[in-house]
């Protein structure tokens, strides 16, 4: 391999010294002006001194090796999901490496960051592109309508997921078995919706956020496959940000963008593990919901879109046998609550849903009421057969008679304080349960932000007795390409 | 082409949603009845499936796939989902590829003859299917013996083979039989349109084509003389299976009252009498009665006693176990199975179509009442509180207990008594699950009781009088939940049932539906509220709003229930 430039810049003193270890040895004893930089330096830029202790690491350490230098500094977060993908390693064999590099001194570890000296290998160069003139592509691919009802099905059954945000084998083939029929996407492909429904709807215990839900269902048909690919492909999401924002569709060689791709991965912060995906299977998955294409040159297009704002009903028809049809690719904001009331049977142009006891039963732990069902019914021009009508209320008021919840005790320093906060309770601005009149109300866990935000923005005062915890936000940061993109061809 | 306008959507999965509201519903229905199966038939939207055993059943009475395809295309809403259209070519493809022939050198053996050398190769690699090819007679053909018919039908099939059993049937005793252009009554008497439908669609003019297969239609529509109308057909002797003494008893009557056969080539082979005659009817439970678990059945032998020309399998759906086993071997015989609902809570239907043969006809409950052939029947779900004094015995109980308190809630007499006197002019049966229930309620409202212990000449006698109009009110256990004819009984209250069973529900909707001079019946399920029998009852509706029932909700409150005093 190649010598290369050398450059230290990036170490800092304790680590110049170190790597000085590394290559010569403690010194010890040594002259006032010694500099373990300058030394370092000098001794580097002889033949054949770096390679001769690059050769020193076994095979694994050595890939791994190659493939940091690209890099002067990493987050270590994830980082060992993220080579592990990159270079198709076992984690604990990429953690043994890493350990072993550190160990060796190698590398550097400086808080959360782990600092290459970038002086084994050649870097490589960036990557080149093709601006490709297809304007007006409007986005239209039925793989949305399948990750729309996908996320519905997994509501409706509540799956917990594992710890790699994949379905378990028994609900993968359930799932597989309601959608195979009529969708694009297959066993191994559920489990990459399966890990964007879990980062962008869940808790880390799988408690599914319906204002998430909501919001996702809010947005147009482009706008929820952008977010998917946000969520799911992040580091890819970054690369389609940048040229979205100059309104360009580019095609790249395969070897660039795999190169794209890999950088970005690397750079991308996570605050869940990266989704274990090659690069290859990246593509097929983006190529399946028509983010890019290949092109009869091999290159990969990567296609500007123009917003879809085309609008489909919901197209309800209710049965006296409590099942209903609903229009597959229904772009309706209302469409996702069906999941909230009904188990979905069958999965085709019409997708076919049941609305039954136990399913009823979900909706109110979900939060949903009888009103809620009966405006949604309205609101899609519905008239419900009084035989389901009557069965479904009394289903609502069997499950929703008795309820408990957990939640943060509020005290009130007497009756007046007290009587302002029921005050605003009974006018809905906050939600809260009164424990001891105009004394303690109990703050249901669901309701606390919005409690305490309104009370500060109102200047209501109050502290907590408790120390807090600092809960991160799971959204991703948006990473800028535009550092690793030459800008010509 | 597709065009919005049209009824049917057909999708990826085989499955077609027909709009009901839609101009072209009638038309298009007819069409799909031919090589499709109803799944459903709520009120806005029929279900119909595509499945191997319905493409099989189009092409054996002679449709062709273009047909088919071009129905599909002409009718449907949007696009047909390609993978649809070429899998009914691939299938249709197989349907004449492996059949049943005559073997006219020995008659206890067929011959199975394989005409796509690719399948024959694909028979010998499957462990299953290979132990019918093992004495290979030609290129392609292979000798079976006679008594492996139904069984290797039934194996080819879950392999996805269909068969075809043209090997005809045997020879059976000649019967002189006609039906009657009137009643013994004197009343005229012809076959409704689609009895003849159904007739025809099963005997198929006496081909080997036709003569095993199941025709399903709604309770009062007729079955019977369905099954009557086959037997003058086929001509030849024939063994009726039926469920119970009361439906052996109705057979016969129809017979004679239908047909011109005289009264001495009947006979009835029950637990009271053992007669076999050109016509005999059985119970299923006579044949299946054995004195050990692992004694021989010592009845089975009525099945070899005669040549018989045609076994009609009355209530197939009800087909106990050992009737399939000695079904497989009598495939040489032609077979009907009547029936209104082919469901069966452990899911057996298949074993039905394989070994009587499949659907031949059906059609929907509501279409049927709509044109008047069965009675309107508006259902009723009251639901009542428990008696306070039971509450806590309620919910202390397990399972079992808890439906058996729910569902002899003291409090329905109390309703029985409001509905029986809305009533008071119609002829009622009151229909229970259990005894103490029945016998109680019979006591207080002076009603005669039919259960499993009373005699059966008292059940026909009182029957009889019921008909007559001399009895207004019955009261009866499950042994009236099916093959009883009680044409008038215009309201039917159901106090309780057994547990979720949807196939007792439809039964018993189906003793109020013979038409009659209003043509209106009334179906009442009382129901203890917020308790498992309310669960149950939902199972128990589901199939009948498939079929376009809706019950309407009315509950009683504590305050309207009359109190009934000891």
């Amino acid at each position: 391999m190649s010598e290369k430039l050398i450059n230290l810049d990036n170490l800092n003193d304790d680590e110049i010294k170190s790597l000085y270890e590394v290559f010569l040895g403690k010194i010890l004893m040594k002259r006032e002006d010694f500099s373990y930089r300058k030394n370092l330096l000098s001794v580097l830029s002889k033949e054949n001194v770096i390679s001769s202790f690059v050769e020193k690491l076994n095979g694994d350490e050595f890939k791994v090796l190659k493939f940091i230098t690209n890099f002067d500094a990493l987050s270590n977060h994830y980082l060992i999901e993220k080579i592990s993908i990159i270079l198709d390693m076992q984690l604990f064999l990429v953690n043994k490496v890493i350990s072993n590099l550190l160990l060796k001194s190698y590398i550097f570890q400086r808080e959360d960051l782990i600092i290459i000296p970038q002086i084994y290998y050649e870097v490589a160069n960036s990557t080149s592109y093709e601006i490709v003139d297809i304007s007006g592509e409007i986005y239209s691919s039925k793989s949305i309508t399948d990750i729309n009802n996908i996320i519905l099905y997994f509501i409706t059954k509540e799956f917990k997921f594992s710890n790699s945000y994949s379905l378990y084998k028994k609900d993968n083939i359930s799932s597989d078995q309601i959608f195979a029929n009529y969708s694009n996407f297959d066993y191994d492909d559920l489990n990459a919706i399966s890990y964007f429904f879990s980062n962008a709807f869940c808790d880390e215990q799988f408690n599914i956020s319906l204002n998430k839900v909501e919001i996702f269902f809010s947005k147009n048909m482009f706008e929820r496959i952008l977010y998917f690919v946000e969520i799911t492909f992040p580091n890819f999401y970054s690369i389609l940000k940048f040229y979205y924002k100059n309104k360009q569709s580019v095609a790249f060689k395969r070897e660039d963008l795999k190169k794209l791709w890999e950088l970005t991965l690397m750079n991308q912060t996570y605050t869940y593990p990266p989704i274990k995906k090659d690069f290859d299977e990246v593509l097929s998955f983006l190529e399946k919901i028509g983010m890019i294409r290949t092109l009869d040159d091999g290159r990969i297009l990567i296609i500007c879109y123009y917003k879809n704002d085309e609008e489909v009903g919901n197209g309800i028809t209710i049965s006296t046998n409590f099942t209903f049809f609903v229009n597959a690719n229904s772009t309706q904001k209302d469409y996702y609550e069906i999941a909230l009331f009904g188990d979905m049977l069958n999965y085709n142009k019409l997708v076919e849903f049941e609305i039954s006891e136990l399913s009823i039963k979900r909706s109110v732990v979900a939060g949903y009421n009888y009103d809620n069902f009966q405006n949604f019914f309205e609101n899609n021009g519905i008239d419900l057969p009084k035989n389901v009508e009557t069965t479904i209320k009394q289903w609502f008021d069997k499950y929703g008679s008795y309820f408990y919840s957990t939640g943060t005790l509020f005290f009130c320093n007497g009756a007046e304080k007290g009587k302002l906060i029921k005050n605003l309770i009974e006018k809905d601005v906050i939600t809260a349960y009164e424990l001891i009149k105009d004394e303690v109300y109990i703050i249901p866990d669901e309701n606390k932000e919005d409690f305490f935000n309104f009370l500060e923005k109102s200047g209501i005062n109050f502290f907590n007795k408790e120390a807090k915890k600092n809960t991160p936000s799971r959204k991703n940061e948006v990473f800028n390409i535009e550092s690793l993109i030459n800008t010509s061809v | 082409m597709p065009d919005t306008s049209n009824p049917l959507i057909v999708q990826s999965d085989f499955s077609l949603l027909l709009e009901v509201h839609n101009d072209k519903f009638e038309i298009v229905r007819n069409e799909l009845t031919k090589f499709a199966e109803l799944v459903k038939s709520p009120e806005h939207i029929h279900t119909y499936k595509i499945s191997t055993l319905s493409l099989w059943n189009a092409a054996a009475m002679g449709l062709d796939v273009k047909y088919i395809t071009d129905s599909l295309i002409n009718y449907s809403k949007f696009d047909v989902p390609n993978n649809v259209l070429e899998e009914i070519r691939a299938i249709f493809g197989r349907f004449g590829v492996v059949e049943i022939l005559k073997y006219e050198a020995d008659n206890t053996k067929l011959i199975l003859f394989i005409k796509e050398k690719n399948l024959e190769i694909e028979i010998l690699s499957i462990p299953k299917l290979k132990k019918y090819v093992t004495h290979k007679i030609s290129e392609q053909r292979y000798l079976i013996p006679l008594l492996l018919r139904g069984e290797l039908k039934v194996d080819f099939f879950n392999f996805n083979i269909p068969v075809n059993d043209i090997a005809g049937y045997a020879k059976s005793k000649f019967l002189d039989i006609n039906l009657k252009t009137e009643t013994s009554a004197r009343v005229p008497f012809k076959l409704r349109d689609y009895q003849t439908m159904a007739s025809e669609a099963f005997y198929q003019a006496g081909s080997n084509f036709g003569g095993h297969g199941t025709i399903v239609l709604p309770c009062g529509s007729g079955k019977t003389i369905i099954g009557i109308d086959v037997i003058t057909k086929v001509k030849g002797y024939a063994l009726i299976l039926t469920t119970s003494v009361a439906a052996v008893h109705q057979w016969i009557r129809e017979i004679l009252d239908k047909t011109d056969i005289s009264p001495d080539m009947i006979g009835e082979y029950t637990g009271d009498k053992k007669e076999i005659k050109p016509i005999t009817v059985c119970t299923y439970q006579i044949l299946i009665y054995r004195k050990t678990k692992e004694s021989d059945f010592p009845h089975f032998g009525i099945f070899l006693s005669q040549e018989w020309g045609l076994i009609i399998y009355d209530e197939a759906h009800l087909l106990p176990a050992p009737i399939f086993k000695i079904t497989s071997e009598l495939q040489s015989v032609r077979r009907l199975g009547l029936t209104a609902t082919l469901i069966r809570e452990d899911g057996h239907e298949k074993d039905v179509f394989c070994l009587i043969g499949p659907k031949k006809y059906d059609t929907p409950w509501k279409v049927l009442e709509k044109q008047g052939w069965i009675a309107e029947a508006k259902c009723y779900e009251i639901k009542l509180p428990l008696q306070e004094d039971l509450v806590m015995d309620y919910l202390a109980a397990d399972q079992k207990a808890k439906f058996a308190i729910a569902a002899t809630n003291p409090l329905k007499i109390d309703v029985l008594s409001d509905i029986l006197l809305r009533h008071r002019n119609s002829l009622i049966l009151v229909i229970g699950q259990f005894i103490d229930q029945l016998e109680l309620v019979a006591k207080i409202i002076k009603a005669p009781l039919i259960i499993g212990k009373t005699p059966n000449l008292k059940r026909e006698d009182l029957y009889r009088r019921f008909r007559a109009g001399e009895l207004r009110i019955l009261v009866v256990s499950k042994v009236a939940n099916f093959s009883i004819d009680l044409p008038d009984a215009a309201v039917l209250i159901q106090l309780s049932g057994t547990y979720g069973s949807r196939q007792e529900e439809a039964q018993r909707l189906g003793r109020i539906l013979r038409p009659k001079k209003n043509n209106n019946s009334y179906f009442y399920t009382l129901t203890t509220q917020d308790s498992i029998e309310e669960q149950y009852a939902h199972n128990r509706q589901r199939f009948l709003t498939e079929q376009g029932y809706s019950y309407e909700i009315d509950y009683w409150k504590k305050e309207e229930l009359i109190c009934r005093k000891n």
